[in-house]
Order: C-alpha cells, then sequence, then structure tokens
C-alpha cells in the first residue's frame, strides 16, 4: 500500500514537472504579462506620464514645462507644448507610443542592419544600403548639423530622448516580443539614416542611366529614342511649368543653344558620355552587377527607367477658385504599408508654431501640411540628382584626368564578413570587374538641411516665408506646391547637379544629368555646379489660373539647363488634371471629385486605334462581343468597369509578345516596359515594329489572347470581366504578414488614373495593387478648408482600434476636417 | 466542510492577487500545495481551479475586441485553434496547480501513512 501510494506521488511529480515547463514553454500566451496583456492597449487611453522636468537649456532626458497631447476621433494627435524643445520631445515620445516598432525596422533597413536582427534573409538590401552609403552619409549628416546648426541638432535629441523616454518606461511593441528582439535607443542619426532612405527613393538618376544602358547595348540608339524619348509623347503643353522652358526671364535660347537642335542629338553618343559604345557593351555585365548590388529587395523595390507611378498635385489660383482663394489637393503615391509611412499630427507651441499634417515616422517636424495661412504638398520631380560614372581602375587607384589617384576606403565587416567599398573622387564604387567598376555621385552625398527646410515650412505664415524655407531644401529635388491666403504656385526644390558639355556644333551648354554611364576619368563630365536658386523650375499664380504636377516634365525644351537625366512619368495623371481644370472654376467639392478622378487618358487615345485594327479582323462571336463592350467604353476605370479589363489585358498581351518576351530572351527581365504613350504614338504613326510584330499583326494576336485568357480566368460571359474581379489593393503589413495586411480588396484605377492604382502591364490571373495614395491632402487657407486622410491609421499594433481606422474613408475617397476636433483621450506630460 | 471552503477562497484571493501584481504562474500553483489537507479529489478540483482562475482573471479585464484580434492573430501564424489559444495558459497552470495539489495532499498522505 506504501509503495503503491509513494509510486503515486512519483508519478503526479513527474506530471508536475512536465506541466511546469510546458507553462515556461508557452509563457508568451501568459495572461498577465504574455500577448493577452497588449490587449489592454486596444484603444489609445488617456494617461498622465511622469516626466523628469529639467531646467531650460538642459539636453538631459526631460521637458521644461508639461505637455499636453490630445487625441482625436480619426487618431490625429495635436501636441500643444509651450517650446520647440518639449513640442519634439513629445512627438518622438508620441511616435514611439503608436509606431516604435515600425520606426526601428525603418532605422535598420535604411542602415543596413536589418540581418544583425532578423537574419541573413536580409542581408542584399543591408549591402545596398551600405554600398550607396547612406549610413556614411546619415553619419556625416548628425556631425554636420551637430556643429553647425546646433540649435536643430538639440530638437532631433529632444525628439530622440523623447523616444527613449518611451523605450525605457513602456511596453515594447507587441512584435519586438513576437520577433524576439528588443527595441534599441533612438539618436538623431536613426531619424537621418531613415531621411536619407526616403531621399533614395525619390532619387532620379541612379538606377535609370544603368537600366537605359543595358537596353541601349541590347537594342541600339533606334530603338531607345523610339521607345523611351528624352520627353514622353503628347507632354508638350502639361508641363509642371506652364509655358516654352523659361524660368524668370531666362532660357536655352538666350544662350545661343537652339532648342531643335539639341533635342535632336544623340545623348548617348560619345561627346556627351565620355564613353564610346563599345566600351559600354563590354561592360555590360558590370552594369548588371551595379544593379543587383544596389538593388534593396524589400520595402521599395528598385525603381525602374521612366516609372510611370508617381505623385499627384495641383494648385489653383484666387482668379479660378469660386471662392476667390486658392485651393491645393495633393496625394503622394508609395508603396503602402501597413501602418502607414505617415502620421497625422498638429504641432502647436503658442506664438511659434501650429502647424497641421503628416509627418513620417521617425522624422521629426510635418513634412506635408499646413499652418493657418500657408498649405503645401510634395511630388516627385524625377529629374536626375544624381549621376552614375563609369571609373578605370588600376589595383587601389582610379584614373582622373590622366593621372591615378588613391582610392579612400570604407571598410567594414559585416555578419562575419569584411567588405572595402572604394571611393573616387565621383563617389562610392557600387561595382568593380576587372579595371572598370562603377561610381555614384548623389547630392545626398553632401549635407543638406532638409530638416531646417521642413521647419521653416512649419512656421511658414506667407508664401514668401515657404520660398525661403526650400532655398534649405537639398534632395532629392521635389515639386513643392504651395498655397498661402492669396497666392499659389510651383517651386522644384532642390539641388539638381550641373555637367559641362560641349555639343557637336561646339556650343557648350550645362545640363541636368546623362541617359547613361557617364566618363569618371574625365573632368569635362564631372558636376560643375548647381541650378541656381531663382532659376529653379517655378512658378506664381500662373495665368491661365492652375498648375500641376503629376511627375510629368517639369519644364519644356527650352529651359535652360536642359533635363537629359528627366525620367519622367507618361503624362496620363497629368492630361486628367489638365483636361478637368480647364473645364471647371474650381471649389473644394469638384477638388475631391478630381482626386478621384478614374479617367484613363491613354485609353482614350489608344482605344480607337485598337479598335480600327480589330474591325479589320476575323473574331468569334465572343471576341465580337468583347470587341462591343470596349466600343462602348468610357475609359474609366470603374471597380465594375467591362471595358478596362478587356483594354488592360489587350495590352498587357501586347506588351508580353514584345517587350517582355524579348527581355526574357535576353535574361533582361528587370528593364522597365516603355511607356503606353510610345505605344500609342508609334501605333498612329504606322512605325512600330519589334520582336517580330507591327501594328497590324500585333494588335488581332494580343486581343484574341486576351480574350482567351479571360475567358479561362472568368468563364465566358463577358458581362461578368469586371475590373474589380482582377484588379485588387493589397497593402502589406511591414511585418509581412498577410494576417494582418489589409486585402486583397477589389480595387478601381490604374497606372494613369488620378486616384491610382498601378498594375503591371503584363498578363496576370490577378493585378494586385501594392502603390497608390499614401495620402490625400486638400486645402484652401483663405477658406480655412484642410481635409485629408491616409490609408490606415495612426497606430501600429493591429489589435488597436486605430490601427486602420482611416482606411474605409480612404477607399471610398472620403476625408476627415482637420479643423473638427473631437478629442477622445489626452496624454499628459507632466 | 466549511472550513475547507474557506481555506480555499483565502488561497484563491491570494493566488489571485499574487499573479495580477507578478505575472509569476508559480504563486498559484505553489500556493495550490497549501490544499494538502483536503480530499484527494476536492484538493484536484481546488488546485485546477486556482491555476485556471487566477491565470484567466487577466483576460477579462482586457478589451474583448483586441483579445480576439490577437488570438485570431496568433492563430492564423500558428494554425491552432483560436479559442484554445486564449484558454491554454489557464488551462496549463490549472492542470501544473492541480498536480502540486495533488503532490500535497498524496505527500500529506504517505507521511501520515508511514508515521501509522
Amino acid at each position: 500500500m506504501k509503495i503503491r501510494q509513494v509510486a503515486v506521488l512519483v508519478v503526479v511529480i513527474v506530471l508536475f514537472i512536465i506541466s511546469v515547463d510546458l507553462e515556461s514553454q508557452i509563457s508568451i500566451l501568459n495572461t498577465q504579462n504574455g500577448v493577452w496583456s497588449y490587449a489592454a492597449y486596444g484603444n489609445i487611453s488617456s494617461l498622465n506620464i511622469k516626466v523628469p522636468i529639467i531646467p531650460n537649456g538642459s539636453s538631459s532626458m526631460g521637458i521644461y514645462s508639461p505637455v499636453s497631447i490630445k487625441i482625436d476621433s480619426y487618431g490625429v494627435a495635436h501636441i500643444y507644448a509651450s517650446n520647440l524643445h518639449d513640442l519634439f520631445f513629445a512627438q518622438g515620445f508620441y511616435m514611439a507610443y503608436t509606431r516604435l516598432f515600425q520606426m526601428e525596422i525603418q532605422s535598420l533597413m535604411a542602415s543596413g542592419n536589418l540581418s544583425r536582427y532578423l537574419g541573413r534573409t536580409f542581408l542584399n538590401s543591408d549591402l545596398a544600403m551600405r554600398y550607396l552609403g547612406l549610413p556614411f552619409n546619415a553619419y556625416n549628416l548628425e556631425l554636420f548639423y551637430k556643429e553647425n546648426y546646433p540649435m536643430y541638432y538639440s530638437y532631433m535629441q529632444a525628439f530622440s530622448n523623447g523616444i527613449n523616454y518611451y523605450i525605457e518606461h513602456y511596453k515594447e511593441p507587441i512584435y519586438f516580443k513576437l520577433a524576439g528582439f528588443s527595441p534599441f535607443l533612438w539618436t538623431p542619426f536613426d531619424s537621418l539614416v531613415w531621411e536619407e532612405y526616403m531621399t533614395l527613393f525619390l532619387t532620379t538618376g541612379i538606377y535609370e542611366p544603368l537600366l537605359s544602358d543595358v537596353f541601349l547595348n541590347l537594342y541600339g540608339y533606334e530603338n531607345i529614342s523610339r521607345f523611351y524619348p528624352y520627353y514622353p509623347y503628347f507632354t508638350q503643353n502639361i508641363t509642371v511649368i506652364p509655358g516654352d522652358g523659361t524660368v524668370n526671364g531666362f532660357n536655352l535660347t538666350d544662350e545661343n543653344v537652339s532648342t531643335n537642335y539639341l533635342w535632336s542629338l544623340d545623348w548617348y553618343d560619345h561627346w556627351a558620355t565620355g564613353i564610346n559604345n563599345s566600351t559600354l557593351r563590354n561592360n555590360e555585365k558590370l552594369i548588371v552587377a551595379a544593379l543587383e548590388n544596389i538593388s534593396d529587395p524589400l520595402l521599395f523595390q528598385y525603381r525602374g527607367m521612366f516609372n510611370d507611378v508617381g505623385s499627384n498635385s495641383w494648385i489653383v489660383d484666387s482668379n479660378y477658385s469660386d471662392s476667390g482663394y486658392p485651393i491645393l489637393a495633393n496625394d503622394p503615391h508609395l508603396t503602402l504599408t501597413i501602418p502607414s509611412l505617415w502620421l497625422p499630427e498638429q504641432l502647436h507651441v503658442p506664438g511659434v508654431l501650429n502647424v497641421t499634417g503628416w509627418s513620417l515616422a521617425g522624422i521629426p517636424g510635418v513634412l506635408i501640411g499646413h499652418t493657418q495661412n500657408t498649405s503645401w504638398g510634395i511630388t516627385d520631380s524625377e529629374g536626375n540628382s544624381a549621376n552614375d560614372y563609369l571609373e578605370y581602375i588600376n589595383g587601389s587607384y582610379y584614373l582622373y584626368d590622366g593621372k591615378y589617384y588613391q582610392m579612400q576606403y570604407r571598410n567594414f565587416t559585416y555578419m562575419g564578413k569584411s567588405y572595402s567599398i572604394g571611393l573616387t573622387r565621383n563617389g562610392p564604387i557600387i561595382a568593380r570587374i576587372g579595371h572598370y567598376a562603377i561610381s555614384v555621385n548623389w547630392t545626398a552625398q553632401r549635407p543638406s538641411l532638409v530638416l531646417v527646410s521642413e521647419l521653416m515650412l512649419d512656421e511658414s505664415q506667407n508664401y514668401t516665408d515657404m520660398l525661403n524655407a526650400l532655398k534649405y531644401w537639398g534632395y532629392p529635388p521635389e515639386n513643392f506646391a504651395l498655397v498661402s491666403k492669396h497666392h499659389a504656385g510651383y517651386l522644384t526644390a532642390g539641388l539638381y547637379p550641373l555637367i559641362r558639355v560641349t555639343l557637336p556644333n561646339d556650343r557648350i551648354v550645362r545640363v541636368i544629368g546623362s541617359r547613361s554611364l557617364l566618363n569618371g576619368s574625365d573632368p569635362n563630365y564631372s558636376i560643375d555646379g548647381y541650378v541656381p536658386f531663382q532659376y529653379l523650375p517655378q512658378v506664381i499664380d500662373p495665368s491661365r489660373g492652375y498648375a500641376f504636377a503629376p511627375n510629368q516634365p517639369t519644364v519644356w525644351k527650352n529651359y535652360p539647363y536642359p533635363f537629359i537625366g528627366g525620367f519622367w512619368s507618361s503624362g496620363g495623371r497629368a492630361t486628367s488634371i489638365d483636361r478637368f481644370l480647364q473645364t471647371h472654376k474650381m471649389n473644394i467639392s469638384n477638388t475631391i471629385l478630381l482626386q478621384s478622378n478614374l479617367t484613363d487618358s491613354w485609353a482614350r487615345l489608344l482605344t480607337p486605334i485598337l479598335i480600327k485594327y480589330l474591325e479589320k479582323s476575323n473574331l468569334t462571336v465572343l471576341e465580337s462581343e468583347a470587341l462591343n463592350y470596349l466600343a462602348k467604353w468610357n475609359y474609366t476605370a470603374y471597380i465594375d468597369s467591362i471595358g478596362m479589363t478587356i483594354y488592360w489585358y489587350t495590352i498587357s498581351f501586347i506588351y508580353n509578345d514584345t517587350f517582355y518576351r524579348s527581355f526574357s530572351q535576353n535574361n533582361v527581365t528587370f528593364l522597365p516596359l516603355p511607356f503606353i504613350t510610345s505605344i500609342i504614338y508609334t501605333f498612329e504613326e504606322g512605325n512600330f515594329y519589334f520582336n517580330g510584330y507591327n501594328t497590324s499583326t500585333i494588335v488581332p494576336l494580343a486581343f484574341h489572347q486576351a480574350v482567351s485568357y479571360l475567358t479561362d480566368r472568368l468563364g465566358s460571359n463577358v458581362s461578368s470581366w469586371k475590373w474589380g474581379r482582377v484588379h485588387f489593393l493589397f497593402i502589406e503589413s511591414i511585418t509581412t504578414l498577410n494576417q494582418i495586411s489589409i486585402g486583397p480588396l477589389p480595387f478601381y484605377g490604374d497606372d494613369h488614373t488620378v486616384s491610382v492604382g498601378p498594375a503591371t502591364p503584363l498578363p496576370a490571373p490577378s493585378y494586385y495593387v501594392t502603390l497608390s495614395s499614401s495620402l490625400r491632402e486638400i486645402s484652401s487657407p483663405g477658406q480655412d478648408v484642410f481635409l485629408g486622410v491616409i490609408p490606415g491609421g495612426t497606430s501600429e499594433d493591429f489589435y488597436n482600434y486605430f490601427y486602420e481606422n482611416q482606411f474605409n474613408y480612404w477607399y471610398h475617397h472620403l476625408y476627415y476636417n482637420f479643423l473638427s476636433i473631437s478629442v477622445v483621450a489626452v496624454i499628459n506630460l507632466e | 466542510m466549511n472550513r475547507v471552503l474557506i481555506t480555499y477562497i483565502a488561497l484563491q484571493i491570494l493566488s489571485i492577487v499574487g499573479f495580477l501584481l507578478t505575472g509569476i504562474a508559480l504563486i498559484p500553483i505553489i500556493v495550490s500545495l497549501f490544499l494538502f489537507k483536503s480530499k484527494r479529489s476536492l484538493s484536484m478540483v481546488f488546485g485546477f481551479s486556482m491555476g485556471f482562475i487566477s491565470t484567466s482573471i487577466p483576460l477579462l479585464t482586457y478589451d474583448i475586441h483586441a483579445v480576439s484580434k490577437i488570438s485570431a492573430f496568433i492563430a492564423s501564424i500558428t494554425g491552432l485553434n483560436q479559442t484554445l489559444l486564449i484558454v491554454i495558459y489557464p488551462l496549463v497552470v490549472g492542470l501544473a496547480s492541480m498536480l502540486m495539489a495533488l503532490i500535497g495532499s498524496q505527500t500529506y498522505l504517505v507521511l501520515k501513512d508511514f508515521k501509522n
């Protein structure tokens, strides 16, 4: 009996040990301090936070006076402080409270350190950032601020202190628990390196000339000039700055250079680049290696040449507005993520600053927004602010102006391997094979005061203040839409590096960028200054009453500094905006209408051509039915549009049979497909021929393939071939976990509609839109109208009410009113 | 019986408070040991409820929608049932507490046996 009792006891003890071990293994599910405890933060709730009160001027951890953060029902934080130091401390604290994981991942990604935390999968991305020098640039920039602009540096420090106060005193976000690492302490470097990353994403001139050279080597000058013209076809009257390119009375003709002559030249030729065609061809492997080395396989894949997605903005001056007050609209198109890149906030210091808008998570201040008297928006200008150079290398020496110079090196050990990145006077070497190498000269390699510019915009009270603020904007060059109570205009602000080129007729002209690699050893192709501020593309109160900047050519051909490296979008959205603005005197309602416009202006040109060729062809009954839908289509890309589906698959097969197939055969599928305008133009001119096809052979074939493909995918009932059945929105979580991503949801739009929903123009079972309006802004300071929305919410926590609370508004083209505040929670720092 | 119940209630309160304050699951488990004087079957029931209730109480204080979203998320990445995920921790701690209570009462019995 005793033995049995003892045996039972032993068994129970063994079972007990097993159960305790099991408990420790599932401790992440502990109901008090495991993952469930995050459910206590399902809503952003009122908090009183004890923060050390420090003496004025001290840079210690703490604030000088209490700060109040009021959170409204849309999740927008309104931060009220009595001085800028406390304001930025509170902004940092609030960003950490809502977006800490996002910020830290972004900083790790930009500084090339993801692998350290998340494993070797991210090694290519990390090395790309290091080759391009992002962490080195950010480090230098931090030193520059510290030494030359200590006041602004102190704001960054206060911002970092706010983040770190949160890290040290509050619960780390759930993602850290799941990923298995703890947050690191933030420094100004982390803000600056993310700024560098965003700059890289918006920089033109690093990837484009390399891609352009790959195409040139394979298909020759005739094809590149026909399919990738310097200015996309049909863009003459839709430039950002109206007119022929004259800015402040200065133009190319004044320089005694004929525009017709200049733009008829072969800018890939030896005189323009210092490199002959055979050298370029012999270095094809080097060019591809460079592209591979600097391609970020993560969030923002490398941008293609002539990227046809971008952003929208337009301004209407007081004469063209119903109310007599200017109006501004802006929606920057970026890769959509959840949480959003943007965080809506109001920053308020009495008598100093009162700005509302959107901040980039991890960077102090408000980047896009409005004060009571001013408002501004941003679109990418797509003109080169970087140039690639072919370098001649001998051992550790590079050739320049006939002499060899010792390279400098950036040496580092990463993930157990040593790396050494050489530097020539042009910039870091991104690839090297034998005696040749490619280096990148990029404006971001020199310190620039973007943050100063941003904070000055945040303090602006009139149009002149905004212009003065933008004198400090270095990179990347951006089209700034500017509106005050009585004025409206554009300024393309930023540093455009110039190259002095001697034309074949011996005239000398300073140009922006190149279409191709430049000779790094020849001083003639080195950077020779920057476009002076007074001659940057700009317009105030345009005489026609409006201007717009959805990434189309910034200026026309008589601009005094020709944009040879102008890799603009095809202008489809610009054409739609122009058409609308021409025919409507504007008010807030039709500004909203225009921001949600779903007309594809290029389809309006191409569809009649397709129909013309199809009517001559032998069609099956089903094809005839599809053609009827296409003929009746009004060129809009609504979810229920059938014509859109048939149109898009037809052009997808046109691209597939011609360019994409040829690219595949040559192993260069990374090359971007030519603009649809190049297809339209060559179809119209009757000189389309590529990969063995011409217009009369490719159109019927592509249409036949499209109908057959759609029948297989969607059935033989043509009336059910709705765009929303094949075109979906997918907003991926930064964790890449589908469970907390948004979508796939039926989605409207295409590459060329103002409300954009870009789809790859290649046949696919379903098109997934991953890039669209990252925020929408409509404002009119004169009317006290400030509307906005983002495709997500303010919190990064998927279980939080504010995770995606604005998404449905965004999806349905609705807005919240920044001035209508209903406070739902208050966070007091005291 | 009343004394047993009162002891149980007092220990239960102790373990709830201890767990809420520290989040340490060993508290209800160890507290269960003090049920050793109860009958074996009763100590098992009380022991289980000691661990289960103590570790379930925090869940009731959270936003139910947030709990549901977190469980749906973890369920989707682990492939486990959503409800099971919520209750598995209290169940395991309940089991451990039950076994602890059983160890207590069994040891008590064995020692009493040896004494006799």
